[in-house]
């Protein structure tokens, strides 16, 4: 029977599955159009064909599964030194009170204006000077100082939200400050550390153009680029594009279920 | 140390550092090859072009060619090239559009001239290519992917030609026949024809880079101007083997500063005209949307479209479609399309764009390596050679004299014939940036959002600007540029 | 348990007073290095007339005039504005109106479901998005005009990037009406956040639903409003994709942004110094616009207790 008790519990229900179908209709159609041969996928774009082959995943599977053990290693390495640098920055400005904290906390975060793409041929020149190219740390350095800015954002909101008494009874206990940072300040931080490691894993998993740049050997390339080069060099096919899109979504697909419990709790408060 | 122990160990040092010298000195080459020829990513074409490899490695053991892996994206190619060049890595051997590489000249590619004058020693005795490495290649090759300055900076070892492919039975089902086209406007109306039944006739794209519309442009400029065309050459470039030729940068620019090519002009009307009326009746709707070429050869495989202006590269994958192809090519104007037309035939559009454009960095001068390289390319372009890797391609149409073409090219040889288009696309006729500009303003104006008074306005500011800009840069080499 | 200096300070003293400082330490080198001096070298090159090989020649400002009488960027810019807006708009709009929809579940479980089902599509790939749109625009076989065909509104089907007049609405309507994961989270973990006493207190008073939204959660969440408001704004004006992708600044200049002028000038063109000089604006268009709003964020905050 429809009381009005009753389309009021219904309608966020349909709303949210209405936006829940919109949002989710990249995702499905990059799995269908893996599915598809090239003649299936000129024949019908937006849903699924049958039978669903499988030679796609056959063909790329080589391939894609060196990008994404790349991809693990650098932005493995790049995680850690986030994690690392946001939380002592974060931590030191959530915390503690020192002359020139606001203009030097303003100077980090007008980095968020300066765009990628202005930046690429100098970094490009000051990497190779360093003799980085084709190393992975051509990728982790740089990412991390363009990951670093929000990081370091938000693990200071998240230390500032934390009551003063925990570390205040630490101190007074005679607890060193490096005690305090690792016993005290780090547990309490994980969960922020949580949302700085996926938006962190979702930049440099996705990056493009840097790769590309910093990276000759293409069997070293992480998995967005490395997804670029089964574009084919005549006749592009979509249906090993995606499957190879999938690949390297699957691995993230994974991480992010895990962590999104984390991620909220350690954005509150922005 | 005493002084004898320290003899020792000095003399035993040299002994080892005379040792680890090697005889010869080696040679290493970075080189990167253009998609049909990688060693790496062509299934078809790479086991040919290890094999020559290998072959070259034994006749020259202290040189290492180090061939780069294929980039199949462009952008990225361009990009990592970019950054290369900034950095003072980029390989010895690279591929470049013609355009592109012409327009950047001797500060980023190192000048051919002088070795295209020297004999190939790879090739036997008699045969062309002898006693001057240069008679290898066509002359109307040689004459097209000439820069401005009056250098050569690549070779070519292939072409691409481009064709109309045809969606048969969408054609025959509405009783078009592009065989019976004797000109431009039976083209035109079997467009009318095919519209009047809602259907799109031909799948063209246009963005402001470059696009599938500049070999229409192309076509439809030599067709309005082709009467002028042959008085603005200059003799330098001119043979008495071509009286038909494409035209120099050079000779275009001084057409344009001479106001011999002014929008003023009657023929520039008849050239929006012609634009026009393809544009309005021809392209499919939406044509000034679409940014890729793939996205045209999906329009063509899902049947939207019945005709497709397609490189010859993309033949391969057509014999999977479930429809039977055809292939046709424009037909010339007649004096009802342009009063101006001279030639009987259509234009070939086609090369100098292709995987074979092959160029030296100018920074194998400093490091040592330009006769390597070109070694190495001379090699690779001894007809006996390179017919391995030509009877494997399949999309392009090798241009090295005595080289025949594997039977999916062979298609294209009429087209090959074809007289020159005189103009080479917009990208490359002037400037950069002039090109950009072009397709800005021809592509609003064939959606129906410029009138033609105004585009006219605009294009002869940007046609002036971009000779300014060229004189600026050449006025050493061109000499009427101080006139 | 201690030992004493020369000064007769324990280390630690030094240790505790210089604390933030050692702790910034790596995050100020590793700044400097990688992200300070290439911009700084960016700015200079906007000077020069630098393309990749010649010697940088100093040019002083003329790239800067250049482009501000170069109507493809001025275009650009307006566009930029436009785009910006109207993607401030949806994003925002529907993220939040999700995550309203997720808080009035009671059940903790119902709501994590909702987090994730809402957060998974963000692993997709911004090509792909594009891409998919791309198909969804066509003007003969796109999914657009074929829903609008079929329920008898063909009037409306249109050359959706074809034409000057729809295509920049086109690109800012992608994914229309998509729920942007990242935002949507941190909506709903701002509204997780509200105090239960404040909300009873309002009920108290008898507040409707839309009552509650209105005058409770907008002015809590202003916080996370207006930050993802900056982020979607900073997005908006280094967006690049849909050029790439779709429309490479067509048709004419009705597509046209800064950041793809950036990158066209720099790969194309070679014209480093160029580029830089567009690239440079949007930094100061980025920093005019954040400056008033996480000024307006920060004011009174508070120094923290130690």
């Amino acid at each position: 029977m429809l009381t009005s008790s009753r389309i009021r519990l219904a309608f966020p229900v349909i709303v949210l599955s209405l936006l829940a179908v919109i949002t989710w209709y990249p995702l499905v159609f990059m799995f269908s159009t893996s599915f598809k041969t090239r003649t299936q996928f000129f024949a019908n774009y937006w849903w699924f064909s049958w039978p669903l082959d499988l030679d796609n995943y056959v063909q790329v599977w080589p391939k894609v599964s060196l990008a994404i053990l790349n991809s693990l290693q650098y932005s493995g390495g790049t995680l850690i030194l986030v994690l690392l640098l946001s939380l002592l920055g974060g931590y030191a400005f959530g915390r503690f009170n020192f002359r020139g904290k606001n203009f030097l906390f303003l100077a980090i975060l007008s980095l968020l204006m300066v765009p990628g793409i202005l930046t690429i041929v100098p970094l490009f020149v000051q990497v190779r000077n360093m003799g980085l190219l084709n190393n992975p740390f051509a990728l982790i350095l740089p990412w991390t100082a363009f990951e670093i800015v929000f990081g370091i954002y938000l693990m200071r909101l998240f230390f500032e939200r934390l009551p003063k008494e925990l570390f205040y009874a630490a101190r007074i206990e005679g607890a060193s400050e490096l005690q305090v940072l690792l016993h005290v300040a780090l547990p309490l931080a994980l969960p922020g550390l949580g949302s700085v490691a996926i938006l962190d894993l979702l930049f440099t998993w996705n990056d493009l153009i840097w790769p590309i740049v910093a990276i000759s050997d293409q069997t070293k390339l992480p998995v967005t680029p490395a997804a670029l080069n089964f574009r084919g060099n005549n006749v592009v096919d979509y249906g090993q594009v995606f499957a190879a899109y999938v690949s390297i979504s699957l691995p993230l697909i994974v991480i992010f279920s895990f962590f999104v419990r984390k991620f909220v709790r350690g954005i509150e408060g922005i | 140390m005493n002084i004898h122990k320290t003899l020792l160990l000095a003399s035993a040092a040299a002994a080892t550092l005379a040792t680890a010298t090697p005889s010869m000195a080696q040679t290493a080459l970075s080189v990167y090859w253009n998609s049909l020829y990688s060693t790496t990513s062509e299934p078809i074409s790479a086991p040919a072009m290890n094999a020559l490899l290998e072959e070259y490695k034994k006749l020259k053991p202290d040189v290492t060619v180090n061939s780069i892996d294929n980039m199949s994206d462009v952008n990225a190619y361009q990009a990592w090239l970019t950054t290369r060049f900034a950095g003072g890595d980029q390989p010895d051997i690279a591929w470049q559009q013609f355009y592109q590489r012409n327009a950047e000249g001797k500060d980023l590619w190192l000048p051919l001239n002088d070795y295209l004058e020297k004999p190939n020693p790879y090739v036997p005795e008699g045969q062309p290519g002898h006693d001057r490495w240069a008679d290898l290649f066509f002359p109307n090759v040689l004459a097209q992917i000439r820069a401005g300055d009056g250098n050569w900076y690549q070779i070519n070892t292939d072409w691409v030609e481009t064709g109309f492919y045809t969606n048969k039975k969408l054609l025959d089902d509405n009783g078009v026949d592009p065989t019976q086209w004797k000109t431009w406007g039976d083209m035109i109306q079997s467009c009318k024809d095919l519209r009047a039944k809602d259907i799109q006739p031909i799948g063209v794209f246009m963005t402001p880079e470059w696009s599938t519309y500049q070999w229409l442009d192309d076509i439809i400029i030599t067709g309005a101007w082709a009467d002028q065309i042959q008085s603005w050459y200059l003799p330098q470039y001119s043979s008495e083997y071509l009286p038909w030729r494409q035209l120099n940068q050079e000779e275009f620019a001084k057409a344009v500063k001479e106001g011999k090519f002014t929008t003023t002009d009657p023929r520039f009307d008849t050239y929006l005209q012609l634009t026009k009326d393809v544009a309005e009746n021809c392209l499919v709707e939406g044509f000034a949307g679409i940014a890729q070429y793939d996205d045209v050869y999906k329009l063509f495989n899902d049947g939207t479209v019945a005709m497709a202006w397609l490189g010859s590269w993309s033949a391969p994958g057509l014999a999977e479609l479930p429809f039977e192809v055809g292939s046709t090519y424009i037909p010339p104007f007649g004096p009802n399309d342009s009063p101006y037309e001279i030639n009987k035939s259509s234009y070939r559009v086609g090369g100098p764009s292709s995987s074979g454009q092959l160029g030296l960095t100018a920074i194998t001068a400093e490091r040592g390596t330009a006769d390597a390289a070109i070694d190495l390319l001379m090699f690779l372009t001894v007809p006996a050679n390179y017919q391995k890797i030509a009877d494997v391609v399949e999309g392009n149409i090798p241009m090295i004299q005595g080289v025949k073409p594997s039977p999916a090219a062979a298609g294209f040889q009429d087209i090959a014939q074809l007289p020159e288009r005189g103009l080479t696309d917009p990208i490359g006729r002037l400037t950069q940036q002039f090109g950009t500009e072009h397709n800005r303003l021809f592509q609003s104006f064939m959606i129906g959002e410029l009138s033609a008074d105004d585009l006219k306005a605009q294009y002869q500011r940007a046609l002036d600007r971009a000779v300014q800009d060229l004189c600026d840069e050449k006025s050493e080499e061109w000499k009427w540029c101080n006139e | 348990m201690t030992t004493a200096t020369a000064t007769g300070r324990r280390p630690s003293y030094y240790i505790n007073r210089y604390l933030p400082w050692i702790l910034l330490a790596p995050v100020m080198i590793h700044l400097i290095v990688f992200r300070y001096i290439p911009t700084f070298s960016a700015f200079y090159y906007s000077l020069t007339n630098w393309n990749g090989i010649k010697a940088a020649k100093f040019v002083g400002l003329r790239n800067y005039t250049d482009l501000f009488t170069d109507y493809v960027f001025l275009d650009g810019l307006r566009n930029m504005v436009i785009y910006t807006s109207i993607r401030v708009v949806l994003l925002i709009g529907f993220a939040f109106l999700a995550a309203e929809l997720v808080f009035s579940f009671k059940s903790a479980s119902v709501r994590t479901f909702w987090k994730i089902v809402f957060v998974i599509p963000l692993v997709v790939p911004v090509s792909v998005v594009y891409l998919l749109w791309g198909f969804i625009f066509e003007p003969q076989s796109g999914l657009l005009n074929t829903l609008l065909n079929s329920v008898g509104l063909g009037a409306y089907a249109n050359q959706w990037l074809g034409t000057s007049a729809t295509a920049l609405y086109s690109i800012a309507f992608v994914q229309f009406p998509f729920v942007a994961g990242l935002s949507f989270l941190v909506f709903i973990s701002a509204l997780e956040g509200i105090p239960g006493d404040v909300l009873d207190a309002c009920k108290v008073e008898g507040c409707g639903r839309f009552r509650r939204v209105w005058s409770v959660d907008v002015p809590m969440l202003r916080g996370s409003l207006i930050f993802i408001a900056v982020l979607i704004v900073l997005g908006g004006i280094q967006t690049i994709e849909p050029q790439l992708i779709l429309t490479r600044g067509g048709p004419g200049t009705a597509t046209e942004s800064p950041g793809f002028y950036v990158y066209r000038a720099a790969f194309q063109y070679s014209d480093f110094g160029l580029a830089a000089a567009a690239g440079v604006i949007m930094v100061f268009v980025g920093l005019v616009f954040s400056f008033y709003t996480v000024r307006a964020r920060y004011k009174g905050a508070y120094d923290v207790d130690l």
